[in-house]
């Protein structure tokens, strides 16, 4: 499979992992392992102070995974700004997925709030993920400013419905000149096929791996469709005609005269 | 500003547990006992240090609290503190710090 290039770096996966309500720190690890994922998300809250052994990332090797802190809590772009300061002075590193949600509800992203953060956020040197609606316009504000991906979401997080945005993401990739990233509602490996099978350049899952019987299984059936999604990209799909069209020869029938 | 009023404190009555107004604190601090209190709004709750115990540093802070330096992230008064300034950063009475870490998230 080609390698996906974000902001300059390879990356042999196309399936990054959200690290959110595993049962346990061993699930979570295992079923990264599984996925053969190397971009691993993770948030930013303030330390429990009554609870020591609130540390349940030291699961995760930083050395073999890239962390990628999102700002989900942040309701404007100062927010988000703050958080992205305090996430590259937890990582070290300028990489930060953009999340703007004043909504609780639905967790929607904030079109202007989270251009407004990009574009300050690319000044200071910091590589963004933003994630948005599926929004070709703003898709292309954001690369305009400067992001390394665009990140529109398939449905709202963490419901599993899968692509509800499909034509609309279809834009955003014939626009995009940066890898599109689809993340959110993806809830089963066909879903993720299917954005691959699009052209989506990578897909974020992390509520239908982490939440499902056995994590680490699920986690390996979506690194294979991711894979099988990108092959048949790859490959040109064959033409959809509304008659069908026989595959076996129309001629040498047995029956004719 | 409605002063509080003062009574005496009862046997083993957490006189000093909650700030009425601001600079409670000290008038209380001073009347009562003659002691000089710290405080520190840590992660937006203000914690009390009688006696002068304030720690001297944030790393000595998060040894106080056992929390765990190397997967920490400090901001104080709204300025990002590097963790090998750790040591080195003083803490004062009234300062707001806000400690965070990684969790796991999507």
């Amino acid at each position: 499979m080609d390698k996906l290039i974000i902001a300059g770096k390879q990356f042999t996966s196309r399936l990054l992992i959200g690290t959110g309500k595993f049962s346990s720190s061993k699930a979570m690890a295992q079923a990264i392992e599984a996925a053969g994922a190397e971009i691993v998300t993770v948030a930013l809250r303030r330390v429990d102070i009554t609870n020591k052994d609130d540390d349940m990332l030291s699961a995760i090797d930083r050395e073999k995974y890239l962390l990628l802190p999102n700002t989900s809590g942040a309701r404007t772009a100062d927010e988000a700004i703050r958080l992205s300061h305090l996430a590259r002075a937890a990582t070290g590193i300028n990489w930060v997925k953009l999340e703007v949600t004043p909504d609780p509800y639905y967790l929607l992203p904030d079109p202007i709030e989270t251009l407004k953060a990009a574009e300050i956020l690319v000044k200071e040197g910091f590589i963004v993920l933003p994630y948005i609606n599926a929004d070709p316009i703003l898709s292309r504000k954001l690369q305009d400013v400067g992001t390394a991906t665009v990140m529109p979401l398939a449905s709202p997080i963490g419901s599993n419905q899968g692509l509800k945005t499909r034509s609309a993401i279809e834009i955003i990739i014939e626009q995009a000149n940066v890898p599109v990233v689809v993340d959110a509602g993806l809830g089963l490996p066909s879903h993720a096929a299917e954005a691959m099978e699009m052209g989506a350049g990578a897909v974020l899952v992390n509520t239908a791996i982490a939440t499902a019987v056995e994590p680490s299984k699920m986690a390996e059936a979506f690194k294979l469709a991711v894979i099988a999604g990108r092959t048949a990209y790859l490959s040109g799909a064959a033409a959809e005609s509304k008659k069908a069209n026989a595959s076996s020869p129309l001629t040498g029938f047995l029956y004719n005269e | 500003m409605n002063l509080p009023r003062l009574r005496p404190a009862k046997g083993g009555e957490k006189v000093f547990s909650k700030r009425s107004f601001p600079g409670a604190f000290f008038v209380y601090g001073l009347d009562f006992r003659g002691l000089c209190m710290g405080f520190l709004k840590i992660n937006g709750k203000e914690e009390i240090f009688p006696d002068n115990k304030l720690p001297a540093t944030i790393a000595d802070l998060l040894r106080q609290l056992g929390v765990d330096s190397t997967t920490v992230v400090a901001e104080l008064d709204g300025q990002i503190i590097e963790r090998k300034s750790f040591p080195i950063t003083p803490l004062h009475t009234g300062q707001n710090i806000e400690l965070v870490r990684f969790v796991p998230g999507g």
